[in-house]
């Protein structure tokens, strides 16, 4: 081989070794800058999961002020002015025995609006749930639905205590409150049936109705279902999860199960 | 559509690899460059419309149809001042350098949005080895005429030494990216089912 044959030679493969080189550099940079960038995205994700979180914390935490506030000014104020009423009637029946046949159906129905203002003002009160426990405030809620008499609720008899903390107790009542609200508004329902599942580690909660139903996969991913979201995102934040399965025709199902922490 | 093209690709690679064959069996001295000047502007047409599928917005295809134009253009230009039955090395060196721009642009936006880690992901290794045989073989073809006419012995060498090998990089990378895809499928179907 000559000398210009090999210059040439050594001039060919040093320019194709410096490409491939050049190459190497090209995706390490890349692969370096993607790595980064996944970086970041993860931490802002997480920075924005987070607050979102405080967000829903705090409004849970207004929302259940609210409530309360709602609850106190229902059983002593307005409880109060029917206690008033309930009187003057006494009061009438005696002064006027004449009308003690009439003023029985106002007596009777004054009575059922004590009782379920009673059973609403409970309800809302967030430190009823903390005293009596999740499953005394479900069946107290139960009879209030029962009350209404627009479905049959079908709770069976549940004792002792979740192993849930207070406020997630707290999270699944207002979860079952707003499950039944949304039964009692859209389903036409004739019945609701609960069943729970309470061992020593898990807890799970099945809410199922007999209504018209609806497409849960559309309602999900629509505007329409922003309500059945914030169900899905209030349990999140409580460490439970919430399975919605729907079709038309076939009723609802509301699953909300306690996640496993790993330890 | 791209089926029928690699098909019909496939065809006519086969029947020029045929004839080569041939004509070295035969101990001919003849030129047989130009049956590469017809599987080189389909196999960069075939890589072209690759890259117009992965990015889809109207600018990359422009870019893809002006790159292709441009080679097309440089063809053209070679072949009238060289003669039909030349090599288009030219052409060859324009291929390499519009392989090596639109599939490192790939990388990029791979590298930046795979949910999947690098090591699996089938786009990262098949434009992997597109690059390394199309940006290599840039100095070898850029100086292919001269070495052909002056030092044909040497070109044969190079030839050998520098294309076969990255070629062989090259399928090798590519059925790596075809064995991956074959298995992040196959994976995908089980957790399906």
């Amino acid at each position: 081989m000559t000398q210009e044959n090999s210059q040439i030679l050594l001039a060919i493969i040093c320019s194709t070794l410096l490409i491939l080189l050049l190459i190497a550099i090209v995706i390490i940079v890349l692969f370096i800058s993607g790595r980064q960038k996944a970086k970041q995205e993860m931490e802002m994700t997480q920075a924005k999961l987070s607050y979102e979180q405080e967000l829903r914390k705090v409004e849970t935490e207004v929302k259940e002020q609210v409530m309360g506030q709602f609850a106190h000014e229902l059983h002593d104020n307005i409880g109060q002015l029917l206690t008033a009423m309930h009187i003057q009637i006494e009061n009438q029946k005696i002064d006027h025995p004449a009308l003690a046949e009439g003023l029985k159906p106002v007596e009777f129905y004054l009575g059922d609006v004590t009782r379920q203002l009673k059973l609403l003002s409970r309800t809302l009160n967030n430190d009823y749930v903390g005293q009596i426990g999740l499953f005394q405030a479900l069946h107290t809620e139960v009879d209030r639905m029962n009350l209404l008499r627009r479905f049959v609720v079908h709770f069976p008899e549940v004792e002792g205590k979740t192993n849930l903390d207070r406020n997630s107790e707290l999270m699944v009542f207002r979860i079952f409150q707003e499950i039944t609200q949304n039964a009692l508004r859209h389903s036409s329902a004739k019945n609701l049936y609960i069943t729970i599942d309470n061992t020593a580690n898990g807890f799970e909660m099945s809410v199922r109705d007999d209504g018209k139903g609806f497409d849960a996969k559309h309602m999900l991913l629509s505007t329409k279902g922003s309500g059945l979201i914030n169900i899905i995102k209030r349990a999140r934040l409580s460490g439970l999860s919430c399975d919605i399965s729907s079709k038309p025709g076939e009723g609802t199902l509301f699953t909300l199960k306690k996640i496993p922490t790993l330890t | 559509m791209l089926f029928y093209q690699l098909v019909t690709w496939q065809v006519i690679y086969w029947c020029s690899r045929a004839y080569t064959a041939y004509q070295q069996s035969m101990g001919l001295e003849m030129n047989n460059h130009w049956i590469f000047n017809i599987q080189i502007p389909l196999e960069l047409l075939l890589l072209i419309i690759a890259t117009c599928y992965f990015f889809k917005d109207k600018l990359s295809q422009r870019l893809a149809i002006i790159s292709y134009t441009l080679f097309l253009l440089t063809v053209i230009l070679q072949l009238k001042l060289s003669g039909p039955t030349a090599f288009i090395s030219y052409g060859v060196v324009v291929a390499g350098i519009i392989v090596t721009t639109l599939y490192t642009l790939i990388l990029y936006k791979q590298f930046h949005s795979d949910h999947l880690a690098w090591i699996q992901s089938p786009v990262i290794w098949a434009s992997t080895g597109l690059v390394i045989y199309f940006a290599c073989n840039i100095p070898y073809f850029s100086m292919f005429d001269y070495l052909n006419t002056k030092h044909a012995a040497l070109s044969e060498k190079l030839f050998h030494f520098i294309t076969d090998v990255l070629a062989n990089i090259r399928y090798l990378f590519l059925a790596i990216a075809f064995w991956l895809l074959r298995k992040n499928k196959s994976a995908l179907y089980r957790s399906a089912s």
